[in-house]
C-alpha cells in the first residue's frame, strides 16, 4: 500500500469541507492507514501531515457528524487537497427538512396547507373538492365532476395553479374546464391567498394553488400506498396506487396510477342522467439527489371523460326557459355507466425536468422546463356525418422555461429573482365542422421578477418585489363579415384583414402585445411568541386571454353565444390582504381580510341587442366587456381547538362581497359559508378516528339581474314572460361522517357518508343548478394499504 | 420596442421546430405557418320550407336566415298535404337538403307544430310520413284540416333526441330544439 524510500520530509496539505453547507469543517480526524498518524482539522478546516515519504497512501477522514471517507493520495503532492465530507443520513434529512419543508413562498404570503393525508381523503373527488375545505376557497361547478377552484371569488385566469413550479396551462379560461390535476400522487397542496407571489405570476389576483410533489430522499426505502374504493351513489369504483423507491445514492424512482369510473349519480329523488365519468391518470418520475445538486424528470398524464347532464343540454332559449320552469330535470332515464353525448374528453400530458443547485451555502438556483399538451374535446348531439365528431377540439401546447435564484446575505437581506419564457400554440381542429370557438394562435411570454426580503429583526420582516411580463399573441381568425361590421371593427382593425373569402368571411391576423408590471410589498410582525400579523399589498396586471379576446361561438348548456372583444386592455388590480395568525398551542386561529379594487375588470355581459335569432330559435348573446371599477372584499376565519388529546374541532368560514362601481353586485360570487369538523380520536394505538362534518352555505342575496324574456306558447296563445336565471338557490346545511380505522399495521379502512340527510339542494356556483339538484347521499368504502 | 416584437415574431416562426419534445407527444404542430382552414358549417339549418298541396294547388312558404317567417295563407274548410324541408343554404351554389338526414335518423328526430290562436285547425301525420323504429310518425308529412276562418301562429319545432314522441306542448317531448320558427297563420 505504501512504500518507504530515502526521502521522508514531504508534507501533505488538506482542507475539509462540509459537502452540503460548503462550509469548512473543523475537528475532522485524518488517519493514515497502516501508520499510527492522526491529525485533526483546525478551525478553518485545514490540516497538514508532515514527514511523509514518497509513495502511495490511503487516508481515512472521519467526523462525528459525517460518514467516514477513504481517499488515496500520492506523495509528493504540491496542491492542497480539498476533501468534502457528507453528513450522516439522519443529519442529512434534517438539513433537507430545514431547507425545504419551510415552504413559505414569502414573508408576507398568507398560506394554508393541505397535507397529503388530508388531500387523500378526497382522492375519489377532484382538486376543487379537496381544496374547497380551506377557508376562502369555493368551487365553481358544471355538474358534479367538473369543479374549478375559486379563490376569494375569482377563478380561471385570475388564479394560478402551479405544478412542478410551472403554471398549469389547460384552457383554464373556460367556465366548464376543470384543472387537469390528479390528487393521487401529490404530496401536499399549498394555498397562497395574496396576489403577491410574483415568482409564479404577476396576474393571479385571486391567489395561487401550488401542487407539491414528494421530496427526493437519500436513503434506501420503498414507500407508497394502494387504495381501493367504492361509492354507492353513482356506483363509483376507484383504484389508486403509488410507489416510490429511493436509495442511498440519491436515486429516486416513482410511479403512480389512478383509475376511477362512475355511472350516473342520483339526487334525492331521481337519477341525474348522463352524469357518469371516467378518469385515468398516471405519472412516472426519476430524480437524482446529490444534496448540493438535484435533477429529475417527470411525466404525467391525465385523461378525463365526463358526461354532461342530458337535461342541461338545451338547443335554444326556449329549451332553457322550459328547463328552468320545470321542477324536475326534463330528461330522466334509468341508471347507466355509459357516457353519452354531450360529454367532454380531456387529455393532458406533462413532461417536466428540473435542475436544482445548492452548491453554495447562500445561493441556490433552479431551472425548470415543462411541456404541456392539453387536448380538449367536447362532443355534442349532432347528426349526419358529424354524429361522432367533436364539436370543440382544441389542442393547446405549452413550453415553459423558468429560472429562479435565491441569494441570502449573511446580514439581513435575501433576494429572489428569476426569469421565465413561454411558448404556446393553440390549434383548433377544423374537423369539427363548426366555427372555432378559439382561433388558432401562438403566444409567447417573457417575464422577469425580483423580490427582496429584509429581516429587520426576528420579529419584524419586510419584503418588496416587482415583476415585468410581456406577452405577444398572434392569432389567425375568420370573422363573419356581418359580425365584423356589427362590432365596428372596420374602424380600428381594418388593417388586420388578410383576405375576404367566398363564404362571406374575413380572414384576419390579430397581433396583440401586452406589457404588465406588477409589484408587491409586505410585512410580517411577531406580536408575541404565538401571534403573527401579516400585511401584503399587491398590484397586479393581467392581459386578456385568448377567450376574452377572440372567442366566437355557442355554449350549449346556457344557450349563449359568446363573443370576444379585440379592444380589451389588461385589467389591473390592487389587493390589500392582512392576516392575524396563531398557529401554535391548543387554540390556533387565523383571521384574514382582503380588499381589492380591479380596474377594467373583464366580464362576460349580455350584449346590447341581447339575442341572436337563428333557425334554432333565440340565443342569449354575451360579449366580453370591461367594467371600469370592481370592488371586492372579504373575510376568512379558521379556528382549530384541541379540546383534549382525543377531541379536536376545526372550523372555517368565509364571507365575500363584490360590486361594480354603481353598486351592482358581480355575478357568481360565493355566498357566506361555514364548515365545522369534529374529530374524535377514539384510539391512538391502533389509529381509529371519527370525523363529523357540517357545512352551511347561505343564500347569496346580492346578485345582478340577468333575466330575459321569452314568448311562451301557453294554451294556444303566445305570452311574453320573463325567465328568471338570476335568482339564487336557498341556503343549505350538509352533514358528513367519516370513520377511519387501522386493522393491521399498514392496512386501514375508511367509511364515509356525504350528505347524510339526503338533502335535495342546489348550489349557486353550479352552472347546472337550473336543470338538476346536487347529488344525494353518498356512502363510500375504502381500503388502504400503506407501505 | 418594435424591434423587440419583430424578434418575438421571428422566434415564434422558428420555434415551430425548436420544440424537441413535441415529437414525443404526437404533435401535428410543425410548420403551421399557413392559414387555418376555413370552416363552412354544414349542419346549420338556415332555410326551412313548408309546402302545402291542396288538389292541384301548391303553395310553398320558405323562411331564410335573418328574415321573418312568411305568413301562411290557407282556405277555410280544406285538406292540405303539408311537407316540411330543412336546408343548409350557406353556400348558394351547394344547397344541402338536411331533411334526408332527418329521415335517416328518424329515431332521433321529431317535428312538432305547436299552434297558437287557432281552434279549428287540426294537424295529423300523413300515411306516407317517415317514422322511426318505434313506428311513431315524425311529422315530416302531415295532413292539415282547416275549419272556419281564424288566424294565429304555427310554431314549428324540429326536436333532436326527444325523450318521448307523444304530447301536446313542446315541454312534453324534451330533447334539444334544432329549429324553432313562428309562421303566422291566416285561414280564410
Amino acid at each position: 500500500m505504501h512504500s518507504y524510500s530515502q526521502e521522508c520530509n514531504y508534507s501533505f496539505y488538506g482542507e475539509i469541507f462540509d459537502l452540503h453547507l460548503n462550509e469548512n469543517l473543523s475537528d475532522a480526524k485524518i488517519k493514515l492507514e497502516g501508520i499510527e498518524i492522526e491529525v485533526f482539522s483546525n478551525q478553518i478546516g485545514e490540516f497538514v501531515i508532515e514527514n511523509l515519504c514518497k509513495g502511495e497512501y490511503s487516508i481515512v477522514i472521519s467526523h462525528p457528524n459525517c460518514k467516514p471517507l477513504n481517499v488515496n493520495i500520492s506523495i509528493p503532492r504540491k496542491e492542497v487537497k480539498k476533501i468534502y465530507l457528507e453528513h450522516h443520513q439522519t443529519e442529512l434529512e434534517e438539513i433537507i427538512v430545514m431547507g425545504e419543508s419551510i415552504l413559505s413562498e414569502g414573508i408576507s404570503s398568507i398560506e394554508a396547507l393541505m397535507t397529503s393525508e388530508e388531500t387523500l381523503r378526497y382522492k375519489s373527488k377532484s382538486l376543487g373538492d379537496a381544496i374547497e375545505q380551506l377557508s376562502g376557497v369555493s368551487s365553481y361547478k358544471t355538474g358534479n365532476s367538473i369543479v374549478k377552484p375559486v379563490l376569494h371569488g375569482l377563478t380561471g385566469s385570475r388564479i394560478g395553479i402551479i405544478k412542478n413550479g410551472i403554471r398549469l396551462q389547460d384552457n383554464e379560461w373556460g367556465v366548464d374546464h376543470a384543472p387537469s390535476i390528479d390528487l393521487s400522487n401529490i404530496e401536499s397542496i399549498q394555498l397562497i391567498k395574496g396576489a403577491g407571489t410574483l415568482k409564479y405570476a404577476g396576474d393571479a389576483i385571486g391567489g395561487i394553488i401550488k401542487i407539491n410533489y414528494d421530496k427526493n430522499f437519500i436513503k434506501d426505502s420503498l414507500y407508497g400506498y394502494n387504495s381501493l374504493g367504492y361509492n354507492n351513489n353513482g356506483k363509483g369504483i376507484y383504484f389508486i396506487s403509488k410507489i416510490i423507491k429511493s436509495s442511498n445514492n440519491g436515486n429516486n424512482f416513482g410511479a403512480s396510477i389512478s383509475l376511477k369510473s362512475n355511472g350516473d349519480y342520483n339526487s334525492k329523488n331521481y337519477n341525474l342522467s348522463n352524469s357518469g365519468a371516467r378518469k385515468i391518470a398516471g405519472s412516472i418520475f426519476f430524480s437524482k439527489n446529490k444534496i448540493t445538486k438535484e435533477w429529475g424528470v417527470r411525466y404525467s398524464f391525465f385523461r378525463n371523460e365526463i358526461g354532461i347532464l342530458f337535461s342541461a343540454h338545451v338547443g335554444n332559449l326556449g329549451d332553457l326557459a322550459r328547463a328552468i320552469n320545470s321542477q324536475i330535470p326534463l330528461d330522466i332515464r334509468s341508471y347507466t355507466r355509459k357516457i353519452n353525448s354531450p360529454y367532454q374528453l380531456v387529455n393532458h400530458h406533462n413532461f417536466s425536468a428540473f435542475i436544482k443547485n445548492k452548491n453554495y451555502e447562500r445561493i441556490r438556483w433552479d431551472l425548470n422546463y415543462s411541456y404541456q399538451s392539453n387536448l380538449r374535446q367536447e362532443f355534442d348531439l349532432r347528426r349526419g356525418q358529424y354524429k361522432d365528431q367533436a364539436g370543440l377540439n382544441i389542442h393547446l401546447q405549452t413550453h415553459d422555461l423558468v429560472f429562479d435564484m435565491e441569494l441570502m446575505n449573511k446580514n439581513r437581506f435575501a433576494w429572489k429573482y428569476g426569469a421565465s419564457l413561454q411558448f404556446q400554440d393553440n390549434f383548433s381542429n377544423p374537423n369539427t365542422g363548426l366555427k372555432r370557438l378559439i382561433p388558432d394562435h401562438q403566444k409567447m411570454k417573457f417575464g422577469l421578477y425580483g423580490v427582496s426580503e429584509f429581516n429587520y429583526s426576528d420579529g419584524f420582516r419586510l419584503e418588496a418585489g416587482m415583476r415585468f411580463d410581456i406577452d405577444y399573441i398572434n392569432a389567425k381568425k375568420y370573422y363573419d363579415i356581418d359580425l365584423w361590421n356589427e362590432l365596428g371593427y372596420d374602424d380600428n382593425f381594418k388593417s388586420t384583414i388578410l383576405l375576404e373569402t367566398s363564404l362571406g368571411n374575413y380572414l384576419t391576423e390579430q397581433i396583440k402585445s401586452f406589457k404588465n408590471l406588477s409589484s408587491t410589498f409586505g410585512m410580517k410582525k411577531k406580536v408575541n411568541n404565538d401571534i403573527n400579523a401579516i400585511l401584503n399589498l399587491a398590484y397586479t396586471s393581467r392581459s386578456p386571454n385568448a377567450a376574452e379576446l377572440f372567442s366566437d361561438g355557442l355554449h350549449h348548456s346556457m344557450a349563449t353565444i359568446e363573443l370576444g372583444n379585440l379592444r380589451l386592455i389588461p385589467e389591473k388590480a390592487f389587493k390589500l390582504i392582512f392576516s392575524f395568525e396563531n398557529k401554535n398551542g391548543p387554540v390556533s386561529y387565523s383571521l384574514t381580510g382582503f380588499n381589492s379594487i380591479i380596474k377594467n375588470y373583464i366580464n362576460l355581459e349580455p350584449s346590447l341587442d341581447g339575442f341572436e335569432k337563428t333557425a334554432r330559435g333565440a340565443f342569449l348573446k354575451r360579449e366580453y366587456r370591461q367594467i371600469p371599477n370592481v370592488n371586492m372584499r372579504g373575510l376568512d376565519f379558521d379556528l382549530q381547538l384541541e379540546l383534549s388529546n382525543k377531541i379536536n374541532i376545526k372550523s372555517s368560514a368565509s364571507i365575500i362581497e363584490a360590486f361594480e362601481d354603481d353598486n351592482i353586485p358581480l355575478v357568481d360570487i360565493p355566498p357566506f359559508n361555514i364548515k365545522n369538523e369534529f374529530i374524535f380520536e377514539v384510539s391512538q394505538k391502533t389509529p381509529f378516528v371519527i370525523r363529523i362534518k357540517s357545512e352551511y352555505v347561505g343564500k347569496q342575496k346580492k346578485f345582478p339581474n340577468q333575466n330575459f324574456n321569452y314568448d311562451y306558447l301557453i294554451n294556444g296563445a303566445i305570452n311574453e314572460m320573463e325567465v328568471d336565471i338570476s335568482v339564487t338557490p336557498k341556503d343549505y346545511h350538509l352533514l358528513g361522517l367519516q370513520i377511519e380505522k387501522e386493522f393491521y399495521k399498514k392496512i386501514n379502512g375508511r367509511i364515509y357518508i356525504d350528505n347524510i340527510l339526503n338533502l335535495e339542494y342546489r348550489s349557486y356556483l353550479n352552472r347546472l343548478r337550473y336543470f338538476a339538484p346536487e347529488i344525494g347521499r353518498l356512502i363510500g368504502l375504502e381500503l388502504n394499504y400503506k407501505f | 420596442m418594435k424591434l423587440f416584437f419583430n424578434g418575438f415574431n421571428f422566434l415564434l416562426k422558428i420555434k415551430v421546430c425548436i420544440i424537441i419534445f413535441s415529437a414525443f407527444f404526437f404533435t401535428p404542430s410543425c410548420s403551421k405557418d399557413n392559414d387555418p382552414e376555413e370552416i363552412n358549417e354544414e349542419e346549420e339549418i338556415n332555410r326551412v320550407s313548408l309546402t302545402f298541396i291542396e288538389g292541384s294547388n301548391t303553395q310553398t312558404y320558405t323562411w331564410n336566415e335573418d328574415s321573418n317567417a312568411p305568413s301562411i295563407n290557407l282556405e277555410a274548410n280544406k285538406n292540405y298535404q303539408v311537407s316540411i324541408y330543412f336546408y343548409d343554404a350557406s353556400d348558394p351554389n351547394d344547397i344541402e337538403d338536411i331533411t334526408e338526414e332527418v329521415i335517416e335518423e328518424a329515431d332521433e328526430h321529431f317535428v312538432f307544430f305547436e299552434l297558437a290562436g287557432t281552434s279549428n285547425l287540426t294537424i295529423q301525420p300523413s300515411s306516407n310520413d317517415a317514422s322511426g323504429s318505434d313506428g311513431v310518425p315524425i311529422n315530416l308529412y302531415t295532413d292539415w284540416t282547416t275549419g272556419d276562418s281564424e288566424s294565429g301562429t304555427s310554431r314549428v319545432f324540429l326536436i333532436h333526441e326527444p325523450t318521448k314522441k307523444t304530447g301536446t306542448t313542446r315541454t312534453d317531448f324534451g330533447g334539444e330544439t334544432d329549429v324553432e320558427l313562428d309562421f303566422p297563420l291566416s285561414i280564410q
